[in-house]
């Protein structure tokens, strides 16, 4: 198909993108009312 | 003439079966009387012609029966067709002859009536006995060997070749009148179909682009959920908080796909699907436009038939063979 892989490609990234923003939102909801707060135990070798 | 008419009237109406008082008419020459319609004058010696014994003999292959009528003492000759009369048909033909024959019936010899409904083969095949106007005729029938096999296998032969005949004399007006005859029904139903058709072509595009953008909208959903992980794995939390979930998020997918067997009867594999999806949207737009399909099917169906049936005739038509048989389609 003409330019398929362009199509895909302009289908994918941007929702990709919106996947991340829904993650970021749905983290921040999670948050905000505390049903889910990781423990931030960074670098961990 | 006079006398011979005089001694066979003495002798006609006896009512005696034997022949013994009647040797005196034996060799008689019979003079040609007036020609009567449908019978030909006796010209030969008959030593029986007095008697009450007739023999049904074989001229140019037919039987004939040579009867005296009562009237007129005169001898008819009875041209007997043995696959077409039955035993009506010949007292019909008797009374026809002579107008004074009260009461004709045919028994056995056994004195048994025998039915005017029996065709004359069955008759012929034994002797019976004819009852003219109360006298009694013996008619000895020669009996017939029954047909060989072989003869029997000829006629086949026969049946054959005139069926042959038959067919090639008659067979290529028959091919082009159906030819014409096809033609026509195909127009009739191109005609019929042409707008179906168009109503077709739009639901199919219609339906076509619905179920293509319902393949792209699972592509974006795919990516939507790609993106939200890696997010949720990377830049959040990591992946030990990440891992069951993504565990459980494929446990469901594939929960969905075995309810979409539950529901579907098929498998979910995606050309299956998209075509399944591809038909919801076809139906539901033929009914909005009320587009009936089974008319459209029935339709198709019925063109196939016809251009298979002109496919076949146009062949030998063009190349005279013989037209292929047609064989059963398994739908």
């Amino acid at each position: 198909t003409p330019l398929g892989l362009m199509r895909i490609a302009m289908v994918v990234a941007p929702f990709l993108y919106v996947g991340t923003l829904i993650s970021k939102n749905f983290a921040a909801l999670l948050e905000e009312h505390d049903i889910f707060v990781p423990e931030d135990d960074d670098d961990d070798d | 003439m006079a006398c011979l008419r005089m001694a066979v009237r003495l002798a006609g109406p006896s009512r005696f079966r034997s022949s013994a008082t009647l040797t005196a008419l034996q060799q008689l020459k019979v003079q040609p009387s007036e020609l009567l319609w449908r019978c030909h004058p006796v010209i030969c010696c008959s030593t029986s012609a007095p008697s009450n014994d007739i023999t049904v003999q074989y001229r140019h292959g037919r039987p004939v029966l040579a009867l005296p009528l009562p009237s007129r003492q005169e001898k008819c000759l009875f041209f007997l067709r043995p696959m077409l009369m039955t035993v009506s048909d010949l007292i019909h033909d008797i009374r026809r002859e002579d107008s004074g024959v009260s009461s004709a019936s045919v028994f056995t010899t056994d004195g048994v009536r025998v039915a005017s409904g029996t065709p004359m083969d069955t008759l012929l095949n034994k002797d019976f006995h004819l009852r003219i106007n109360g006298v009694v005729y013996n008619v000895h029938s020669v009996q017939r060997e029954p047909l060989t096999s072989e003869r029997v296998s000829s006629m086949e032969d026969v049946k054959n070749t005139v069926h042959m005949l038959h067919t090639a004399l008659q067979l290529p007006e028959h091919h082009l009148m159906k030819e014409k005859e096809l033609q026509q029904k195909l127009d009739i139903l191109k005609q019929e179909l042409m707008p179906l058709e168009q109503m077709k072509a739009q639901l199919d595009l219609r339906a076509e682009r619905s179920s293509s953008r319902a393949l792209w909208v699972g592509l974006a959903l795919l990516s939507v959920q790609g993106g939200a992980l890696a997010w949720l794995t990377w830049w959040v939390y990591s992946w030990d908080v990440m891992e069951p979930v993504t565990y459980f998020i494929t446990y469901s997918t594939s929960i969905g796909i075995y309810a979409y067997y539950v529901l579907t009867k098929q498998d979910y594999v995606y050309p299956d699907a998209k075509d399944r999806q591809f038909l919801h949207y076809f139906y539901k737009g033929a009914r909005r436009q009320q587009f009936s399909v089974q008319k459209y099917n029935r339709l198709k169906d019925e063109l196939s038939l016809v251009e298979e049936d002109l496919r076949r005739l146009r062949n030998p038509n063009q190349l005279r063979l013989p037209v292929e048989q047609i064989q059963s389609s398994a739908e």
